[in-house]
Formats: structure tokens, C-alpha cells, sequence
């Protein structure tokens, strides 16, 4: 774990991922981007009014008998709702995107070096390789959706400032599995997972919602 | 568990959001419908995308800050009143949910219209109840597509839908509009807004499939007992009855069918094993076969058999009695006798055959001769006391008959009588399935039960 202080406020700043190059101040709500071994000052998080999800830095889960913490979070909004992109560190260091949309949870990874078609000719419909070996790639795109981030928090690999603009695809294969690409200006990044049930996580330390 | 240890270690920064407004406030804002100046309580903003104001019915953006009008006034042709309040919590598959959405939507050909009550739970997320025709059931969105296939494809849709390895058939096809809507969505609803609908049943589930030309929706229902539902949500005044047979309602003949079934399948190999053992172990063998006469048209001095030995512990007898009668009777009563005990049987049987011609056609009734079994007769020496007599003959004469004793014949008597008891039962409920099935397809276009018009 790498602790830097907050070129604002001095308060330290944890990067628990080697791959995070992104950090909200937990004190001041800075935002900051690591350069190597510094931080570089890009402005201030403003507060999430109305934030409901169970999820928060610090839960822990589980998948695959291995345990995971989350470490960061990235909130969008589209033309119909939000959802919350939660970036999970697990105990081997790998990391991955725990996707969380009105109740319904998706385990991702990234897939790295997959040729992905440009933004513009993506519709609903097309089939898409999304392994690079050619193997069991097929994906079938669902939804497409313009998406700005609303709100950041913890450590992320992405400079996630408010504002950010993004298109998400969302798209499925016949097994069921879930699959995204993130069109973002300079960074198209794909993720590969599943949906699996709340309860299969087995999440510790989640979130108090008053009433409930 | 590294990871969870190391969890406190992250410091209070990485927590601090928890300090936010969203955090330590009840789950309730209030605020003014733009369009009357009314108060709405929205439960779960954040969540909920739209709000309808109780006093106007016009449909609120909650993502707005201001609460942008999306849809003013909706025109009430009725007032629905949700049986389940909103607000009302309860648990459900051992799941607590509340009641935040209410909308009544229609058939758009039929009129028939149903109720939906959106149910939320903050860790869980959304699912549906749905009311139809005081039925229940609990809906679930499905993230993974069913496959569909089949022949339907004039109707437009596929007949079949395949989901976690159960097979479903198309039961509905419709477009379906809303028709009232009261409460918070977790989308922009407006009363009017048509889908397309495909429903396929594998009671007690049903798959769902909702959309428009872009993008089809899969949901899963599974069937709720109305007293499950009653037992949930306390606040329930009263609940409709149900009518029918709901499309995913599980009926009691269809569950205990392949049980039934089963055990009506092993009892009778079982009662065939016994008849084959019986069979082939029967000795079938002749003790005794005697002919004597007697004078017609009177009663006979009795008539006594020599001794004869039954082998075999217990097992039955036969006696076949055979006698000369035409258009006359013979009747017999007799005593099987056992030698060494005492031990007696008595029978009685009356032997007539009569014939003859009327109006051109000939007719005969009755037959020469009666056999008959006495079962479960122990071993030993026995003979036979016969007393009889006869009548209707012509003449006074001297005629025969017959007396043939077997001991230990195979029978078929008892296995038919077991099938039929058996089988009693199971053709009831397979009756009664068929009968079900008829039922809760009649309100189908695609009932597999109704030949092609």
C-alpha cells in the first residue's frame, strides 16, 4: 500500500491498488491524480445528496472463495437513473468492478487487448468478440448509453472527476454473462463478468440504511 | 482475510461519505408538487425516478431538483384503491420488501385490466407483486435471457421459452397500456404507455416478456398464495377471491400427479410380481372327480364323496359342480368337510340353462354348469355332503351330474380386484389434472388443449 499526502489538505491518502491513479481525499475531497510517486491537485468531489446503495468503501465480500475489499467508487447517471461502478481489491491484488444497478449486482474484470469496434458503429444487436484468444467471446450488445460521472470517492484507475463523460455499452452472451465496454475520451476500456446474488457475496461491513 | 483485516486500517478518510447528508436522515422527503402545491413524500429518492403527487395524479421527475412535471394530470376514468398500501412492509421468501408503487394496467384488446405493486428493498433492489384476477404472484427481473423458440411465428412470437432448465408455453400475447399509476418508480412512468407482452407458463413460474421494437425485458413470476400474501402485509384489509385457475398456478392434482403416478407404477409391478409367483406356484392339481345321478323334478337322498387329500398348507379350492339341465334347474347344497377336524364349508349353487324361439329369434340363459372357489383352506383328508334337487323337467327320469374338486388353481380374480382398487385413486387425480389443465388454459389463444379453429 502506497500512502501519499493530500497536496490540499496534507491528510494521507491510500492507494491500496498499484493500478489506482485516481483519489478523493477522504478528508477534504480533493481530487487528486498520482504521478508516480506525487499527487497532482485537479480540484474538489461535492457531496452526494440521496445516495441509497448498501455498498461502501471498506465492505468486504466474497467470490470464488476469495475475499475482496472495496476500495473505490464511481457513480454515473444517464438519461434514465444511475448506477454505481465499485472498485474491489481482492487479496491477491487482482482488482475488479463490482457493477450495481437497481438491486442487481455484476462482478467484472477488465479484458485486456481486445480489438473493439469504433463507438460509432455500436447499435443494439451486433455481435462482438470479446476474447482475445477468439475462444468463447460472443457478446451481443444490449444498451447503449451516454453516461457522466456524478460522484467519486476512495481510489480508482481512472481520473474520475465529476463531469467525466463516457458511452457504456452494455452487452450479454447466451451463458448469461455480462460484458461492458466504456468509451471514454483516451481510455476504451472491457469488462467481462456475471450477475450474481446479493447474498452470494457474502458482504460484511456493508452499509447501515436507516429503516432497514 | 487479509483484506478484511485491513479494512479498519483504511482510515476514516475513505468512510467519511457516510457523513453526508444521505447517511443519518430517515428515508422520507417531502416536498411541494409543482403543479398544485401539495406535499409528496418521495420514500427513496435516489432511487425512484419519478413520483406521482396523491392530490393531482400528475407524475413528478425525482431526479429534478424542482420536481419537474413529466406528466401533468393524469385523466381518471377510475379510482383504484391498492389493496396492499404503500408504505406497507413485508416479508416475502424470507425477504423484507415495501410497497412503494401501485400502477393498474390493461389488456389493450380486452380491457381486462391487472394490478402491480412495485416492492423495494434497499440491499435487494426491486421486484413486483402482481394481481391478477385475485391471483398472485412475485416478480422477479431477470439479467439473463430466456431462450425462445417454436412455431408461433404468425403470432409473432415463439411457443416455447427455456429458462434454468425448465421449459415454458406461450400462454398470452398482448399489448398492455398503463392505466393508474400511484407512488414512486424507479423510471419515468406515464399513464398510457403501451409494451408488448408475451407470457409463458411452467406453473407455478412464469416467464414474462415485455418491451417494444428496441428492447425486450425478461421477468420471472412465481405464484403467491393469497394467504401468504395476507400473512405478509398486515395492513390488508380484505383480499379478492380467486377466480379460476391462474396461468402459473400450481393445482393440487398436478402436484401430487407424478407422485401418484410413481407409486401407482411400483404397485403394480409389485402386484404383477405376486400374480407370477402365484402362477407358477399354484399346484392345480385334480383331488377328486365323481359322477352321480338323481331323479328330476325332486329333492335327491344326500350324496357323500370318497375322501380326498388337499396338500399344501392353506391355499384355495375349486369345485366345479356340472349337471344335465335343459330348460329345467339343479340345484345343489354342499358340505366340504374335513375329516380329521370337523372343519366345515358349506356352498349352495343352482345350475338352469333354458332356451327356446320367439318372434323368429332363438334365446338361451343360463348355463350347465357353475364353478366356484372357496379360499384359504387349511390341509387335511376332506369329502363332500351334497344334498340336491331339481325341477322343470318334462319328465321324471334319471339324470347326472358332475363334481370336480381341484385344489391350489391360479386365480386372476384377486389381481384384477387389487388393479382395480389400485387404480381407483390415481384415475381420479388424472382426471382431474386433465380437468385443471383444460381450465387454466381456456383463457389461452394458445391452449394445447383446444384443436385448431
Amino acid at each position: 500500500m502506497l500512502t501519499l499526502n493530500c497536496t490540499s489538505c496534507g491528510a494521507e491518502v491510500f492507494f491500496r491498488s498499484r493500478s489506482s491513479v485516481f483519489a478523493v481525499c477522504g478528508f477534504c475531497k480533493s481530487t487528486l491524480v498520482r504521478k508516480d510517486m506525487n499527487l497532482e491537485l485537479l480540484g474538489k468531489m461535492a457531496d452526494l445528496q440521496y445516495d441509497l446503495t448498501p455498498i461502501q468503501l471498506g465492505t468486504s465480500g466474497k467470490h470464488d472463495g476469495k475475499s475482496f475489499d472495496v476500495i473505490g467508487r464511481l457513480k454515473v447517471s444517464y438519461s434514465d437513473g444511475f448506477w454505481n461502478e465499485w472498485y474491489v481489491l481482492f487479496n491477491d491484488g487482482k482488482t475488479g468492478w463490482l457493477a450495481e444497478a437497481q438491486g442487481f449486482l455484476a462482478l467484472c474484470f477488465t479484458r485486456e487487448n481486445v480489438e473493439i469496434p469504433s463507438s460509432r458503429v455500436i447499435k443494439p444487436g451486433l455481435v462482438i468478440d470479446l476474447d482475445p484468444r477468439g475462444q468463447t467471446g460472443s457478446f451481443q450488445v444490449e444498451d447503449i448509453r451516454e453516461v457522466k460521472c456524478i460522484y467519486s470517492e476512495g481510489e480508482l484507475p481512472v481520473n474520475a472527476v465529476q463531469g467525466r463523460e463516457s458511452l457504456s455499452v452494455d452487452l450479454a452472451n447466451s451463458d448469461g454473462d455480462f460484458a461492458s465496454i466504456e468509451y471514454a475520451k483516451g481510455e476504451d476500456r472491457v469488462f467481462v463478468g456475471k450477475y450474481i446474488d446479493f447474498d452470494d457475496f457474502k458482504f460484511r461491513d456493508l452499509r447501515r440504511i436507516d429503516g432497514w | 482475510m487479509a483484506g478484511n483485516d485491513q479494512a479498519p486500517g483504511m482510515g476514516g478518510g475513505s468512510r467519511e461519505p457516510q457523513r453526508g447528508p444521505s447517511g443519518d436522515k430517515p428515508a422520507l422527503n417531502t416536498f411541494t408538487c409543482t403543479n398544485c402545491g401539495a406535499s409528496i413524500t418521495v420514500r427513496y429518492l435516489g432511487h425512484s425516478l419519478s413520483v406521482v403527487c396523491e392530490s393531482c395524479r400528475s407524475v413528478l421527475d425525482a431526479r429534478d431538483e424542482n420536481l419537474r412535471v413529466v406528466d401533468k394530470h393524469f385523466r381518471i376514468t377510475q379510482q383504484f384503491k391498492p389493496k396492499i398500501p404503500l408504505g406497507a412492509r413485508g416479508t416475502l421468501r424470507g425477504r423484507q420488501w415495501e410497497v412503494i408503487g401501485f400502477l393498474v394496467r390493461q389488456d389493450a384488446v380486452s380491457y381486462f385490466a391487472w394490478e402491480e405493486y412495485l416492492l423495494f428493498n434497499p440491499y435487494y433492489g426491486y421486484r413486483w407483486l402482481t394481481l391478477n384476477n385475485g391471483h398472485w404472484s412475485l416478480v422477479t427481473m431477470l439479467k439473463r435471457k430466456p431462450e425462445a423458440w417454436g412455431k408461433y411465428y404468425a403470432a409473432g412470437t415463439e411457443s416455447t421459452a427455456k429458462f434454468d432448465g425448465k421449459e415454458y408455453k406461450l400462454f398470452y400475447l398482448g399489448k398492455a397500456s398503463v392505466l393508474y399509476v400511484l407512488g414512486e418508480f424507479y423510471w419515468t412512468v406515464r399513464v398510457g404507455s403501451e409494451a408488448n407482452m408475451a407470457d409463458y407458463i411452467c406453473p407455478p413460474y412464469m416467464l414474462s416478456r415485455e418491451g417494444d421494437k428496441n428492447e425486450n425485458v425478461w421477468s420471472q413470476s412465481e405464484y403467491i398464495d393469497a394467504k401468504e400474501i395476507k400473512k405478509a402485509f398486515k395492513e390488508i384489509e380484505e383480499l379478492p377471491l380467486a377466480i379460476g385457475i391462474a396461468p402459473n398456478q400450481p393445482t393440487e392434482s398436478k402436484k401430487v400427479m407424478p407422485m401418484v403416478t410413481m407409486l401407482w407404477v411400483t404397485f403394480l409391478v409389485l402386484l404383477f410380481c405376486l400374480q407370477t409367483i402365484h402362477m407358477t406356484g399354484a399346484r392345480n392339481e385334480r383331488v377328486l372327480a365323481k359322477t352321480y345321478s338323481f331323479t328330476t323334478n325332486t329333492q335327491n337322498p344326500a350324496v357323500t364323496t370318497p375322501t380326498f387329500k388337499l396338500e399344501k398348507k392353506k391355499a384355495n379350492v375349486q369345485i366345479e359342480v356340472r349337471a344335465d339341465v335343459d330348460n329345467s334347474w339343479f340345484y345343489v347344497y354342499g358340505e366340504l368337510v374335513n375329516d380329521d377336524n370337523d372343519l366345515t364349508y358349506t356352498f349352495e349353487r343352482t345350475i338352469e340353462y333354458y332356451h327356446g324361439y320367439e318372434g323368429g329369434e332363438s334365446w338361451s340363459e343360463g348355463s350347465r354348469q357353475s364353478s366356484f372357489i372357496i379360499s384359504s383352506v387349511p390341509e387335511g383328508n376332506y369329502y363332500l355332503n351334497l344334498y340336491t334337487q331339481s325341477g322343470d323337467y318334462k319328465v321324471l327320469d334319471t339324470k347326472s351330474f358332475d363334481i370336480q374338486v381341484d385344489r391350489d388353481v391360479s386365480t386372476y380374480a384377486n389381481f384384477f380386484w387389487s388393479l382395480l382398487f389400485l387404480s381407483f385413486i390415481p384415475i381420479i387425480i388424472w382426471f382431474r389434472t386433465y380437468t385443471d389443465e383444460v381450465m387454466r388454459w381456456s383463457d389461452s389463444d394458445f391452449s394445447p388443449y383446444q384443436s385448431d379453429e
